[in-house]
């Protein structure tokens, strides 16, 4: 076998093992999903985009329909990590931004429910985010994933 | 008891008996049954294996109606939680927020200043404010905002003038007697601060009606005492430049260009400015603005720059009668007439910058304001502001056409502590002159402080400032220190 055969083979080797790797890691249990109600007209979304919706700077969908975020409640480890990635923010830095936008226009932080994924499973226009582990396939759909570090 | 000893007895005597018996079957009966064993090995086996296979269909079938049966349960568990909910989030919300400050003063004996601030340590309770918002449908919310206040009481109506008699020191006194009990009280005020409804349908176009905040720079709309860094407002703000509310319509709303970047607009039509433009326009003349502002929003780092412009029309009327008998012109016919005499009339426009840089805890703001004043009939300026301005004693002195320049820059870091908790030490500079005509208006501002937010609902801050006028017959300026505790409920 020639170097330069050798050199071709490990790189398709190693790209190989890379997908390898990539499908052994979308099948972590505890990926980060984000999930919308079946109606929401769209497929995918940027954790920037994410952002504007979670603070509220963004309240419609396309097409004029109303964003309806859900936060997860009794499940701090969960709410941190979504806080960390997404709002890149500190809880106190959240609460400021919060007790801001009530004093500035009234408007109030996206609810915070148990069962998320229910809710998203009911209410149109809604997002929000699980753990792979506790997705139902079909329920809801994901349009983002942030893979478990 | 008897009878149980006696059980006991027996069975002790029989029981070696018994074991020979058994000892003795199983050594002659060992040949015949080694091959009966395997065969029941074997049988034992097959029969295992049948009702391990019967035993695991069985489960199946179970797991199978179980698992029927709890989704059954999650969607009618799913159904009933949501079943009031039409898809938005219906809210009716009130809260609010005041403050206590502490503040000294320190200036010299006779300081002019001594005009326009208490120079004496005190108490102060001067903002109470109570919000009430509400979702009533997808798109319609409504907002009002009420303060509270304890004004006019205190207000100096007249200051004493040295060697000139028939004016004196006047202040405003709201005590009131109860009828019954005799108790006194101070009667306060009520300030709406804004009163609207917004119509929401899409992120580009929403209305507000009613009374709203300018939506001009930063501190106009964030200005809850809980929200804001430093004990007092900058002067850059309360100066009044702008008018801090209209009432009007306002369209607004934001547009998504690209990633992470936001522009938002506002237009704003309102009465403008007046002596009553709260609830009347003493002229046809509508105030029109165009706010815009670009924000850019990344994880560590924000940015965003906006202004806006408006253009109005300041005056004020007042009504004469004429009657007949006083006035020679009118008849018993018409007895009476009415005139409308302008006392007041201006033309005002101004333009407002803000600018907000956000850098890992580093926050930077900064707001500038330019107003012109165009007069077309002058008003009489306060006695004061025109001894400053070079007038002479008791002559009228009326406000020439000025422009008016205010900016402050605001720098803070945030140092995030235990949960909730963050320490935010700020330093703030203000310029500001807000009439280019009268020389002493000229001041510079310089604000130290730290900011510490203990819990969700309280705020402590603490600063000291100095007040360096820029004009020699305003003295040596002041210098102030304040702590404020500010809660939010």
């Amino acid at each position: 076998m020639t170097t330069s055969m050798r050199i071709f083979s490990l790189l398709i080797l190693s790209l190989a093992l890379g997908i390898v790797g990539r499908e052994a890691r979308a099948e972590n249990p505890l990926d980060l999903l984000i999930v919308a109600n079946s109606t929401v007209p769209i497929d995918t979304i940027t954790k920037d985009d994410l952002k504007q919706i979670f603070l509220k700077q963004r309240q419609t969908w396309p097409g004029g329909q109303k964003i309806i975020p859900l936060h997860v409640k009794g499940n701090p480890e969960l709410r941190n990590r979504f806080r960390k990635i997404v709002l890149a923010m500190t809880a106190a830095k959240e609460k400021d931004y919060w007790e801001d936008q009530k004093m500035r226009s009234g408007l109030k932080d996206p609810p915070e429910l148990k069962d998320v994924l229910k809710a998203a499973f009911r209410l149109k226009g809604s997002i929000t985010y699980v753990l792979r582990k506790d997705y139902i396939e079909g329920v809801v759909k994901i349009v983002a994933t942030f893979p478990a570090e | 008891m008897k009878h149980n000893v006696l059980l006991i007895v027996l069975c002790t005597s029989f029981l070696p008996l018994t074991t020979l018996a058994q000892e003795d079957e199983t050594e002659k009966a060992t040949p015949a049954q080694e091959i009966d064993i395997e065969a029941l090995k074997e049988e034992l086996r097959r029969e295992m294996r049948e009702e391990i296979e019967a035993r695991d269909s069985e489960n199946k079938k179970r797991i199978e109606a179980l698992e029927a049966q709890l989704e059954e349960q999650e969607l009618a568990a799913l159904e009933e939680m949501t079943a009031d909910v039409d898809g938005f989030e219906k809210y009716f919300n009130v809260y609010g927020f005041f403050d206590l400050t502490f503040f000294n003063i320190f200036m010299e004996e006779n300081s002019p200043y001594k005009l326009f601030v208490h120079d004496r340590s005190t108490f102060l309770l001067s903002n109470v404010n109570l919000y009430v918002s509400s979702q009533m449908t997808e798109t319609l919310s409504a907002l009002v905002e009420l303060k509270f206040t304890f004004a006019p009481q205190g207000k100096i109506l007249e200051y004493e003038y040295f060697n000139y008699p028939g004016v004196a020191f006047e202040r405003v006194d709201t005590e009131i007697q109860d009828f019954y009990s005799v108790e006194r009280s101070k009667l306060g005020g009520v300030r709406i601060e804004r009163a609207h409804m917004a119509y929401s349908p899409v992120d580009w176009f929403n209305v507000i009606a009613g009374r709203y905040l300018t939506p001009f720079g930063i501190w106009n709309v964030d200005h809850a005492s809980t929200v804001r860094l430093t004990t007092r407002v900058p002067f850059t703000q309360t100066i009044g430049f702008l008018t801090p509310a209209q009432t009007g319509l306002q369209v607004f709303g934001r547009f998504f260009p690209v990633q992470r970047v936001f522009l938002d607009y506002a237009i704003t039509l309102s009465n403008g400015r007046g002596p009553i433009n709260e609830i009347v326009d003493i002229d046809d003349n509508k105030a029109v603005g165009l706010k815009l502002k670009l924000t850019y929003q990344a994880d560590n780092f924000n940015i965003a720059l906006g202004g806006y412009g408006y253009m109005g029309q300041v005056s004020d009327s007042k009504m004469v009668l004429h009657v007949v008998g006083l006035d020679p012109e009118i008849t018993p016919e018409e007895p009476i007439k009415v005139e409308t005499a302008m006392m007041m009339k201006y033309d005002e426009y101004v333009v407002s910058t803000d600018l907000t840089i956000e850098i890992f805890g580093f926050k930077l703001q900064g707001e500038y304001i330019w107003q012109r004043t165009a007069m077309e009939k002058s008003p009489a300026r306060d006695f004061s502001v025109g001894l400053f301005a070079g007038g002479t004693g008791m002559a009228d002195i009326y406000m020439p056409s000025y422009i008016g320049t205010a900016a402050y820059g605001l720098l803070s870091y945030r140092i995030p502590l235990l949960g909730e908790m963050a320490l935010t030490p700020y330093f703030l500079f203000e310029y500001s002159s807000y009439d280019d005509t009268a020389d002493f208006s000229r001041s510079v501002f310089y604000i130290g402080g730290l900011n510490f937010a203990p819990s969700r609902y309280i705020t402590l801050k603490l600063d000291a400032g100095v007040t360096k006028p820029l004009h020699e017959g305003m003295g040596d300026g002041i210098k102030s220190i304040a702590g404020q505790i500010a809660v939010s409920f």
